[in-house]
């Protein structure tokens, strides 16, 4: 692996399609540094999502580089060591909450990172403690609400020590009271973020820099028109 | 899912509780006499009575379900005749054998309901994982307790707006084809959720291993335990050998 250092993320020229004429993602450029924050919006079906998996090396594109904290990323060997350092919060929270409950799902990652039993204890306690849902520590993950479930999903990212959080639509199917916690919880949160959300308020709360995924490519929201 | 624990069952290991129920059930398969196998279901009684478990009800069902068989074994299983009512004949074999089926079944029922149903299906996945039961085995029983739910969720908002618009099940091929549809894009969602589901545990570092938190400690009160149900297997094994 080749590395450079500064960077979270880099991608230059990619492009991706899922049949051989479609082209989904069209020589798509983007920068994150540390603590950077990204908000992404586009219509169904533009490649957010798969922008997402493509970072997080779930779907290799078909042109163009990956690199991740100063690493170019080519296969799936290249990916695997830096799971614990890039988190993907998915769309739906069942698909990420496998563990019977919610102790055990946040102590998944850090015990497969091999982290002593001390140490995984102590980083469940503390994620839940910043994210203030300690009292659900023993709740079996069937009996949470969509807002508990996607906290939940989140501290189990959080756990892993991250450096940089990947979250798909982290808002859709919340209420406005769990919105405005999630908006809060993320502000805190020291990570460089890479945030898909249809809702521009949403992103406007959290985000630094948005862009809007249009034709294959990222276009700046409120700045100076450039595609990227 | 949070089931109250009975305070006497509350006090013993997991693990020990399930190892004490494969010992008894162990035990019943092995064919012990009838009188050691009644003994064994007055104490059984007398534990779960103790205990605090309702188990009348389940006893009831289950009762009621055997005595069809126990009626017809009788008359089913050929030996010495027994008892003559008309023309039907019942055996001295078939009635033991209903007598066995009847305590056997009572038994194994009570061990189940005394040392197993008590224990939350989340730590009876942990004890059988620590018990060496395969890993593969213990996960399909983790992620079933996690999943039913979730996929009976989806089928049923999938009936309910096929029945918002209309629908009205039948004896016609309407409804059997669809049904099928229904019952394909379950399966078809089943599938696409274990590949999400499989993506998301890659994403957090899975290395094919289902990591415990969890962890028991078995004390001199297990030990104590498993002993005395040792020792009385073997009073009652040998009372009924003899």
């Amino acid at each position: 692996m080749e590395c450079i250092l500064n960077t979270v993320l880099v991608l230059s020229n990619l492009r991706f399609g899922r049949s051989p004429g479609e082209a989904l993602i069209r020589g798509l450029n983007l920068e994150m540094n540390p603590g950077d924050r990204v908000g992404l919006s586009g219509h169904n079906g533009c490649g957010k999502s798969t922008l997402l998996q493509i970072v997080a090396g779930l779907i290799a594109p078909g042109e163009g580089s990956v690199e991740l904290f100063g690493c170019a990323c080519r296969s799936e060997d290249d990916f695997r060591p830096l799971y614990g350092r890039l988190g993907l919060l998915f769309q739906d929270s069942d698909d990420q909450l496998f563990c019977p409950t919610v102790e055990e799902d946040i102590a998944f990652g850090p015990l497969n990172q091999g982290c002593s039993r001390g140490e995984v204890r102590a980083r469940v306690d503390e994620v839940m403690n910043t994210l203030n849902i300690a009292s659900l520590a023993r709740r079996p993950i069937g009996h949470l609400s969509g807002g508990q479930k996607r906290l939940v999903a989140l501290a189990g990212l959080l756990a892993m020590r991250p450096e940089l959080l990947l979250l798909d639509e982290p808002d859709t199917g919340l209420d406005p009271a769990a919105r405005e916690r999630l908006i809060h919880v993320l502000g805190r949160l020291p990570q460089a973020m890479l945030v898909v959300s249809h809702d521009r308020l949403f992103l406007r709360g959290i985000a630094g820099r948005c862009y809007d995924m249009e034709d294959g490519c990222l276009h700046p929201r409120g700045a100076p028109t450039h595609a990227v | 899912m949070n089931l109250p624990q009975p305070d006497l069952m509350r006090r013993f290991d997991p693990r020990c509780r399930v190892a004490a129920a494969g010992l008894l059930s162990l035990w019943v398969i092995a064919g012990p006499s009838l009188s050691a196998l009644a003994v064994a279901l007055l104490m059984l009684l007398g534990t779960v009575s103790y205990s605090g478990v309702h188990a009348l009800r389940r006893l009831g069902a289950m009762n009621v379900f055997m005595l069809l068989a126990v009626c017809t074994l009788p008359f089913s299983v050929s030996g010495a005749p027994a008892a003559q009512f008309g023309s039907w004949s019942a055996s001295h074999e078939g009635l033991e054998q209903a007598v066995r089926m009847l305590l056997s079944g009572n038994v194994l029922l009570l061990t189940m309901t005394a040392f197993v149903t008590a224990i939350e299906p989340i730590t009876l996945g942990h004890a059988l994982l620590h018990l060496r039961v395969p890993k593969r085995l213990i996960r399909v029983f983790l992620f079933a307790l996690r999943y039913i739910d979730v996929l009976d969720q989806v089928r049923l908002r999938r009936f309910r707006a096929m029945k918002l618009r209309g629908f009205v099940p039948r004896a016609d091929l309407h409804t059997v084809r669809t049904t099928g549809y229904a019952l394909c894009l379950l399966i078809a969602d089943a599938v696409d959720r274990a590949h999400r589901i499989s993506l998301a545990m890659k994403c957090r570092g899975w290395r094919g291993e289902f990591p415990v938190l969890l962890h028991f400690s078995a004390g001199r009160i297990d030990a104590a335990g498993i002993l005395l149900l040792l020792l009385v297997l073997g009073l009652l094994q040998v009372w009924s050998a003899s």
